[in-house]
C-alpha cells in the first residue's frame, strides 16, 4: 500500500498555461483549463510537473491534508488467474516489479484482472509508474498485453512496445552473441517454476 | 601512508540535491586519506586531478582525436556531439566538459563544419542537463541553441536490430554524423560486469525510457550484447562517425581515447579497468565493517570514494568480474535464489550528508540505521516519488558531527568511509584507513592471481597492449 502524502499545487499567478505539466502527467490530474493549471485531487505526487515548470516554476507540492493510501489486495482476485498472468508475462506473483512504490508482479496482475488496462488505471490501483520507471516499464507492458491491450496506446507519453523478453530472442541472434546467453536463459527459466 | 584528508572535487549546484553543505566529511576532526597510489602503485596515474589540470585534457583530446578519420564528414553536414550528464559528475564535470569543448573546435578546424550540436544526455530530470551545460559553459563554447538536453521520454526513433526492435531518442540521431563522446567511469559494475561497457549508452543515455527499463530486465553477465546490438545497427552505423572517450582509473583522469573502433577502446577498458578498478573492488569487498559517509552532488549509488562508487561496496557481496557467477543486483529475468544477501552487510550504519532525489534508495534505508543530516534533506526525500517511506527509517540530525557519532555508536565500529566524488584518494577516518593499508598486500595477490582468468572470460589475454594514448613511462605491468 503506497502512502500518497503530497499533492501538486499551482501558483496561478505564475502559470503561463504552456502545458508542459499536462504533457508530463501519466495520471492526466493535473490540466490547463482556461490558460491556466488545474491539479485534481486524485494526483499520485510523482512530482513530474514540478520538475518541468522550471521556467515559470508555478508548481510546487504542498502536504496533503491527510494522505492517500493506494494499493490492490491481491487476495481479493483468484490467486490462479493472477499466477496465469504473471507466469504469460515470465514474473512470479511475489516479485517486484517496481522499486519505488514496492509494488510486486502479483498485485499488478490483480489489478488488471480488476479491469485496468492502461499505465494511468495501473497507477491509481497500485501507485506503479510514479518514481523513475526504470525497472517497471517492460513487465507492466507485458502483463497488459497478456490482456489485449496496445501498450503503444495505453496512454500519457510511455508509447513504445518494449516487451521483448529473453524468452524471444531468435535462436540465430542467441547464437551469434557470445557471453552465457544459452545458459542463462535455461537459469532464468528454471528460477521461474514453482515459485511465489 | 595515512594523509591529511583531501578537499573533495567540486560539484555542480542542482535543483535535485539540497543546498551544498558547509561542512563535508573531509572536514571532520580526525579525518584522515589513504592515497589509491599508496596502496596499489601499478595503478595508471592521472592526468588531471584538479582544475588546474585543465589544459591536459584539451591536449589530450587533440592528441587522441588526431589519429582519428574525420574524413566522412563535410562541411555542410551536421554532426551530434552525444553525450550525457553522468560525465557532469566525475570529478566535478570539468574533465569531461573541456572534452565535449575540444571535440567541437577540433572538427571545426579539421571538417570545416559548422553545424555541431552538443547533445546531453539526461537520466530522468528536466533540468538536469540544462544545469551542466549551463555551468560548465558548454552554450558559452557551441553557440546559443547548439547545447541541449534530451531525456528518456523525448521523442523516440525505432532502431531495427539482429535482435529485434529498439528504441533510441530521435535527438541523438538527427544529423548527418553523431560522435559517441562518453566516459569509462567504474559505476555499476555488477550491471555491465566489463563486457562491452562503452556500448552501454546505446541502450540507455541514448534510449527511450521503455528501452532503458528492458535492458534491466535481462541477465548482466549476458543480456549487454543488446547494446552491442544497437550499436551495430544500419540505422546507428549509417550514422556514427567515432568515439572520443574519457579514461579513468582510480587515481583520476588518465587519458582521452578515440577511435572509430569502438570494439579496440573497449578492450583497452576490460584491461585496465579488471587491473586497476578490480583492485579498488576487491578492497572494498575486503572490509568487515564500515559506515559509509554520503556526501556529494549526484544519486546515492554514483558518488565515488577512491574513484569507485558507492554501489560497488554496497552490492559488494559477490565476484562481479568471475563471469561464471550468474548472479549479481538488478537483472530481473533470472530470479535471485538469494537476492537478500546482495547488499553488503559490512555497512553497519549510513551517513547522509548530501546527494540527490530521484532514484529509488527507500530500501536502502530500510536495510541500515541511516541519519539524514539536515531538515531540509529529510524534507526533499519526504517528496521524493522514488523513495517513498524513506523518511520514516531514518534519524534527522542537524549536524554531521552528530549523525556521524550516532552512527558510530549505533554501528559499533569508528571505521568511517566517505563517499565524497573522490578519485585519488579515499577520505576516511584513521581506523578505515589503517585497515585499508593493512589489507592492500593480501588484494594485490588476489588480484594478480584472479586477472588473468578475468581477461581470459572476456576473449583477452594478459599481454594485451596499453591503449597507445598512454606513454609507455606511466604504464604498469599487468601481471
Amino acid at each position: 500500500m503506497l502512502q500518497v502524502k503530497f499533492i501538486a499545487h499551482v501558483d496561478r499567478a505564475k502559470c503561463s498555461g504552456c502545458k508542459l505539466c499536462e504533457k508530463v502527467c501519466l495520471t492526466d490530474t493535473i490540466k490547463v483549463v482556461n490558460k491556466v493549471a488545474v491539479v485534481d485531487d486524485d494526483c499520485l505526487g510523482c512530482t513530474r510537473c514540478v520538475d518541468i515548470c522550471w521556467h515559470d516554476e508555478a508548481v510546487v507540492m504542498v502536504p496533503r491534508p491527510t494522505p492517500r493510501y493506494v494499493g490492490t489486495d491481491v487476495n481479493e482476485v483468484d490467486a490462479e488467474q493472477v499466477r496465469g498472468l504473471c507466469a504469460q508475462a515470465h514474473r512470479l506473483p511475489g516479485e517486484l516489479v517496481c522499486v519505488c512504490a514496492n509494488t510486486s508482479a502479483g498485485e499488478i496482475a490483480a489489478a488488471i484482472i480488476k479491469g485496468a488496462r492502461s499505465f494511468k488505471e495501473l497507477s491509481f490501483a497500485t501507485g506503479v509508474l510514479q518514481g523513475c520507471q526504470e525497472f517497471c516499464v517492460p513487465p507492466i507492458q507485458r502483463m497488459l498485453k497478456v490482456k489485449g491491450v496496445d501498450v503503444t496506446k495505453a496512454g500519457g507519453f510511455l508509447k513504445y512496445d518494449q516487451t521483448l523478453s529473453m524468452w524471444d530472442i531468435p535462436k540465430a541472434a542467441q547464437e551469434r552473441f557470445e557471453y552465457h546467453f544459452a545458459e542463462d536463459l535455461a537459469l532464468a527459466t528454471k528460477s521461474r517454476e514453482g515459485g511465489e | 601512508m595515512l594523509k591529511p584528508a583531501v578537499p573533495p572535487p567540486p560539484f555542480i549546484k542542482s535543483a535535485y540535491g539540497p543546498a551544498p553543505r558547509a561542512q563535508r566529511a573531509a572536514d571532520l576532526p580526525s579525518f584522515a586519506s589513504v592515497a589509491v597510489r599508496d596502496l596499489f602503485p601499478d595503478i595508471v596515474p592521472a592526468i588531471y586531478r584538479e582544475e588546474v589540470d585543465l589544459p591536459a585534457i584539451r591536449q589530450a583530446t587533440e592528441r587522441a582525436l588526431a589519429g582519428v578519420d574525420m574524413s566522412m564528414i563535410r562541411p555542410g553536414d551536421t554532426v551530434n556531439v552525444a553525450s550525457c550528464e553522468h560525465g557532469f559528475s566525475i570529478m566535478g564535470g570539468r574533465p569531461y566538459a573541456e572534452m565535449l569543448k575540444t571535440i567541437r573546435d577540433v572538427v571545426r578546424e579539421r571538417t570545416g563544419c559548422e553545424k555541431i550540436r552538443l547533445r546531453v544526455g539526461s537520466w530522468q530530470g528536466y533540468r538536469e542537463a540544462a544545469e551542466g551545460i549551463a555551468q560548465l559553459g558548454l552554450e558559452a563554447h557551441y553557440g546559443k541553441g547548439r547545447a541541449t538536453g534530451f531525456g528518456p521520454t523525448d521523442k523516440g526513433v525505432p532502431i531495427e536490430t539482429a535482435v529485434g526492435t529498439f528504441y533510441g531518442i530521435q535527438r541523438v540521431y538527427d544529423a548527418t554524423w553523431f560522435i559517441h563522446a562518453y566516459y569509462d567511469d567504474a559505476r555499476e559494475i555488477y550491471l555491465h560486469r566489463y563486457t562491452f561497457r562503452p556500448f552501454k549508452a546505446f541502450m540507455m543515455a541514448y534510449a527511450r525510457q521503455e528501452t532503458r527499463g528492458l535492458l534491466h530486465m535481462y541477465p548482466n553477465r549476458s543480456g549487454n550484447f543488446l547494446h552491442k546490438a544497437v550499436f551495430e545497427s544500419p540505422f546507428v552505423q549509417q550514422r556514427y562517425a567515432f568515439t572520443c572517450l574519457l579514461r579513468s582509473s582510480p587515481d583520476g583522469i588518465t587519458g582521452i581515447e578515440a577511435n572509430r573502433d569502438l570494439y579496440e577502446i573497449n578492450r583497452h577498458i576490460i584491461r585496465d579497468h579488471l587491473r586497476d578498478y578490480g583492485k579498488m573492488l576487491k578492497l572494498f569487498e575486503s572490509i568487515d565493517e564500515c559506515v559509509p559517509i554520503i556526501d556529494g552532488g549526484r544519486w546515492l549509488f554514483y558518488i565515488p570514494a577512491g574513484g569507485l562508487t558507492f554501489c560497488e561496496l554496497l552490492y559488494g557481496t559477490r565476484d562481479n568480474l568471475d563471469l561464471t557467477n550468474p548472479y549479481t543486483t538488478a537483472a530481473w529475468d533470472i530470479r535471485d535464489p538469494d537476492i537478500m544477501a546482495l547488499t553488503n552487510p559490512a555497512i553497519r550504519a549510513l551517513v547522509i550528508n548530501q546527494m540527490w532525489r530521484g532514484i529509488p534508495c527507500a530500501g536502502i534505508t530500510w536495510r541500515y540505521p541511516t541519519a539524514l543530516v539536515g531538515q531540509d534533506l529529510t524534507d526533499m526525500f519526504d517528496q521524493d516519488a522514488s523513495s517513498p517511506g524513506l523518511v520514516s527509517a531514518v534519524m534527522t540530525m542537524d549536524t554531521l558531527e552528530q549523525a556521524v557519532d550516532w552512527a558510530k555508536q549505533t554501528a559499533g565500529t569508528d571505521r568511517l568511509i566517505a563517499f565524497d566524488g573522490s578519485f585519488g584518494h579515499i577520505n576516511c577516518s584513521p581506523s578505515m584507513g589503517e585497515y585499508l593499508i593493512r589489507k592492500a598486500p593480501e588484494v594485490i595477490r588476489k588480484v594478480d592471481a584472479e586477472l588473468p582468468k578475468w581477461l581470459k572470460q572476456r576473449g583477452l589475454s594478459p599481454e594485451i597492449p596499453p591503449p597507445s594514448f598512454r606513454p609507455a613511462s606511466e604504464e604498469a605491468t599487468v601481471a
